[in-house]
């Protein structure tokens, strides 16, 4: 159901909606901001690793700017009793619009580095040795 | 009376005595005494050449290193009780632990120390400390 | 949380553990950028990647987490951590020193994001193990006589610390030790009686259990840290009262403590007799703060009395180049004032820390000496003292303004006549004892002055001229480098010399010269620390902690390749048991390889140099890292010496 919601927020956002089109960040500032902020704490240096959703997403989050920032705004809304490793809330006190779409600007940047697992020898050494049975002597 | 000046009279007693009639001992090579110096802890309280710490090796005219046979026998008496709290009185040196000849190297490489202690007046850091130690106090400096 | 959820938190938390060391090793954003840009740049690279698919519906949720979006939930906006600042703010507390625990997260938060100008009063410090933070809150509070923060995440970072209150304990070294108590987190991590394993070595805690009581906890604590006996305090956070929402319950207003002195009618009868004292004396201990020290120097000098110091074994005490401060022309004293002394004809003395040890030591666990510290009355008598007349049990820093009030109204023109030639005397013979005794103490440090390795008193020779126009504090343990700054140096302010570790621990040092850093980064002044290779290697991240925040600390190292006093322990142990004097060395020495300094220094953004063999050498390697500090970049400068 949730997912419903999301996708007509979406579709909304995509199609103009009521929301004027706020205008396109500065991916050289985003970088810094994108470390500053902390976002590579969870998504990785380059939005692929850890929380590795930034990259090769056709999530409208990262490709709409309305929703970007809505659900920046969103996000931990709560004070948590136990430490969270959740997204937190970046306000529009603490990470402006205009740096908020920055960063998007610069995620945008971000390309795929995923080689097929065939390519990658090692990768198939680990495939093979998975495959070996057990020895109780070694 | 202290106990360390009884022992000083017991040396001077004892030097007197080996300077009679022991025979002489041979004598030890001070190459191999600088390692057994090192490797026995020695430079652990008399430095490295004998000049820091418990300094008392170099430029003392002390009956026990006058003579091999007062060493000697000065290593074997020391610390002759186990001390319930540890200590850094200067070990006993027994013959097991360190051979007669071993110990003589050891005496060979005290006797090449030479006293490195320049006068005061002729190092010029020490003049400036004396002359701070005659400058008047300054409130809150 | 479903299954799948848990692991994914699992992985996650797995992940930021790796990412935290990586933030770690980025100090500030230039560097840590560049990194990033690197990493980004390959990652960008190879332009055959596959082209992306679309998300499945699954990282849509994830995505979007388990939160409705359907409307902006109210910020925060004034937590109970905000008011704990706030609190901390009006005591004056400059510095919270930690390494980050998630049981105070919020309180962390609130110090780097609350107030005017956030991170300030208290400046969150970053410390890489709690050891360090604890040694850092004692080595301010040694040299300014008042508490800072510690930080200390549950059961895990008070254990951590342990050793480090214990020292702070046995030396009555105030300090506040706020430890976070998370009851949701991780079990591990918590106990219902948080305190209760260091209540044995502390002064006072509390478990506060709303925020009013919280934010009064915090005020209490730091009064009783800094009412004599002085020493550590523990106030318990839950997180609970760290994040509730404040509402607009107002911060109380913080009363200092009144700690009692002499009555007036008691000043008054103690100031006569010094005042009708033919040669007095004022014998002086360890004050609490720099003002009771200022108040000494007052009373020593409108009585004209000569005085005798500890400044040049600890912290807080007499100047000890005053000119009062020396046996003066007479040593027939006819009326001794001891202040926080052993015996004297009068002794203002506090109570000690070990007086408490009774009542908080609940746990019946006998931590060495703490329980028969306090002396009996028939401790053996100083040389100079006559005899024990009268102790008062009464802080002594205290009693010192209505003693001087008492003294400046008794005292008639002509005593004041009289008083002045007899300072003048005083003086005189003083100035002439101290440069008497200078010089012959630089007759016996001269042995060894051309010695390789280095003499350890031609180190602390060498540093004088250099440091003597600097504000400058001792605050390394001197004792097992020969403490021989003791007659080389002038110990004129509070903090000249901080003293041995309290316990006699080892690896207290590099942590305290890092905390009397923070005092000194203030202040304009420089942090010498002869340090001990031994301790260094406890927590050498007290090195990091210094390029970090630009602490002000010149680190020479007394490098002896050892534990050394125990290879001496070992060496008589062997030699009594006629046998392996030569293995000694096994356990008690740092060879095989040597330790390189310098490099753990550069390892930790120390600058530095050595090691330095040649004492012809040492002169040009001072004044280098004098002008490092001077300029707020710690030195280090790695010295091979004499074993002692």
């Amino acid at each position: 159901m949730k997912i419903v919601i999301v996708s007509i927020l979406a579709l909304g956002f995509a199609a103009g909606g009521a929301v004027a089109a706020p205008a396109g960040g500065d991916p050289v500032r985003g970088k810094q901001l994108y470390y500053d902020h902390g976002c590579y704490g969870c998504h990785g240096y380059g939005g692929q690793t850890g929380a590795w959703n930034l990259v090769g997403t056709s999530s409208p989050i990262v490709n709409n700017a309305q929703a970007f920032l809505f659900f920046l705004r969103q996000r931990g809304g709560f004070s948590p009793m136990i430490p969270s490793l959740a997204m937190p809330r970046f306000s529009e006190a603490a990470l402006p619009d205009a740096q908020a779409l920055d960063i998007q600007a610069y995620i945008k940047t971000f390309k795929l580095d995923a080689p097929d697992v065939d390519s990658i020898p090692l990768m198939g050494q680990i495939e093979a040795s998975a495959a070996k049975s057990y020895d109780p002597g070694k | 009376m202290t106990l360390s000046s009884k022992l000083a009279i017991v040396f001077l007693a004892l030097a007197a005595a080996f300077a009679g009639g022991a025979s002489a001992q041979t004598a030890g090579d001070p190459a191999r005494g600088k390692t057994l110096y090192f490797d026995h802890g020695c430079y652990g309280c008399h430095g490295y050449q004998g000049q820091t710490g418990a300094r008392n090796l170099v430029g003392t005219n002390s009956p026990i290193i006058a003579k091999p046979e007062v060493f000697l026998f000065f290593l074997r008496q020391r610390g002759n009780f186990l001390p319930m709290i540890p200590s850094t009185a200067m070990p006993r040196f027994s013959e097991k632990a360190l051979p007669d000849p071993q110990a003589l190297d050891i005496y060979a490489y005290i006797k090449t120390f030479k006293l490195d202690a320049p006068d005061v007046a002729s190092i010029p850091v020490m003049g400036q400390i004396e002359a701070s130690a005659a400058r008047a106090y300054q409130a809150g400096r | 949380m479903s299954n799948d959820a848990g692991a994914r938190e699992l992985g996650r938390r797995a992940f930021l553990k790796g990412a935290a060391t990586g933030t770690a090793a980025m100090a500030t954003a230039a560097p840590g950028l560049a990194e990033a840009r690197a990493r980004t740049d390959e990652a960008a690279a190879p332009e055959a990647a596959v082209a992306a698919p679309p998300p499945n519906a699954s990282q849509i949720a994830r995505e979007l987490s388990a939160s409705p979006p359907a409307s902006l939930t109210p910020l925060v906006t004034r937590p109970g951590s905000d008011l704990m600042v706030e609190v901390l703010k009006q005591m004056g507390v400059e510095f919270a020193a930690a390494n980050p625990g998630s049981s105070f997260e919020a309180l962390q938060e609130s110090i780097v994001n609350y107030g005017d100008k956030p991170n300030t009063m208290p400046e969150f410090i970053t410390c890489l193990h709690e050891e360090t933070a604890v040694d850092m809150a004692s080595g301010y509070g040694r040299a300014e006589g008042k508490p800072m923060v510690a930080l200390l995440h549950g059961t895990l970072g008070l254990q951590h610390a342990a050793m480090a209150i214990y020292q702070a304990y046995y030396g009555g070294t105030p300090m506040l030790i706020i430890a976070g108590r998370d009851d949701g987190f991780i079990q591990a991590h918590t106990a219902d009686d948080m305190a209760a394993m260091v209540r044995s070595f502390t002064k006072w805690d509390a478990h506060p259990k709303t925020l009013p009581e919280a934010l009064a906890a915090l005020q209490e604590g730091y009064r009783q840290a800094t009412t004599a006996p002085t020493g550590p305090v523990v106030v318990v956070l839950d997180t609970e009262v760290q994040k509730e929402e404040a509402g607009d319950f107002a911060v109380p207003a913080y009363r200092p403590p009144v700690i009692a002195g002499l009555d007036a009618a008691a000043a008054r009868r103690l100031a006569e007799r010094l005042i009708n004292a033919k040669n007095p004396r004022i014998n002086v201990g360890r004050l609490r703060t720099p003002q009771g020290v200022r108040q000494a120097v007052q009373l020593a000098e409108l009585i004209g009395a000569s005085t005798s110091s500890q400044a040049t074994v600890g912290p807080m005490s007499f100047p000890n180049r005053h000119a009062s401060c020396g046996p003066g022309a007479a040593t027939d004293y006819d009326f001794t004032l001891g202040l926080e002394i052993g015996p004297a004809d009068v002794a203002l003395m506090g109570p000690t820390i070990a007086s408490i040890a009774a009542t908080r030591d609940k746990m019946g666990v006998a931590f060495g000496g703490l329980r028969a510290k306090p002396s009996p009355p028939t401790a053996p008598l100083a040389p100079m003292a006559v005899k024990i007349g009268e102790t008062i049990g009464l802080d002594a820093e205290a009693s010192l303004p209505g003693l001087i009030a008492a003294v400046q109204i008794l005292l008639t023109a002509e005593r004041r006549d009289a008083i002045a030639k007899r300072a003048a005397l005083t003086a005189a013979a003083n100035r002439k004892a101290n440069v008497e005794g200078v010089r012959k103490a630089l007759t016996v440090k001269r042995t060894g002055w051309n010695s390789s390795p280095v003499s350890l008193a031609r180190i602390y020779a060498e540093l004088w001229p250099l440091i003597e126009n600097e504000d400058w504090c001792l605050a390394s343990p001197s004792v097992l480098s020969g403490s021989h700054h003791r007659e080389l140096w002038a110990h004129n302010k509070p903090y000249s010399y901080l003293g041995l570790p309290p316990a006699g621990g080892i690896g207290y040092g590099a942590g305290a010269c890092a905390g009397a850093g923070l005092a000194a980064r203030e202040r304009g002044r420089i942090i010498i620390n002869i340090q001990t290779d031994g301790d260094m290697n406890y927590a050498p991240g007290a090195l990091w902690t210094e390029a970090h925040h630009g602490l002000p600390v010149l680190s020479i190292m007394h490098n002896n390749r050892a534990w050394h006093q125990e290879l001496m322990f070992l060496t008589f142990m062997a030699g009594a048991r006629g046998r392996g004097t030569d293995r000694a060395h096994i356990g008690s020495t740092l060879r095989n390889p040597f330790i390189d300094y310098r490099k753990m220094a550069e390892a930790y953004g120390v600058a530095g140099e050595g090691p330095i063999e040649d004492p012809a050498l040492l002169r040009a390697a001072f004044k280098r890292g004098i002008a490092s500090v001077k300029a707020g970049r710690p030195y280090l400068i790695d010295v091979i010496t004499q074993p002692r």
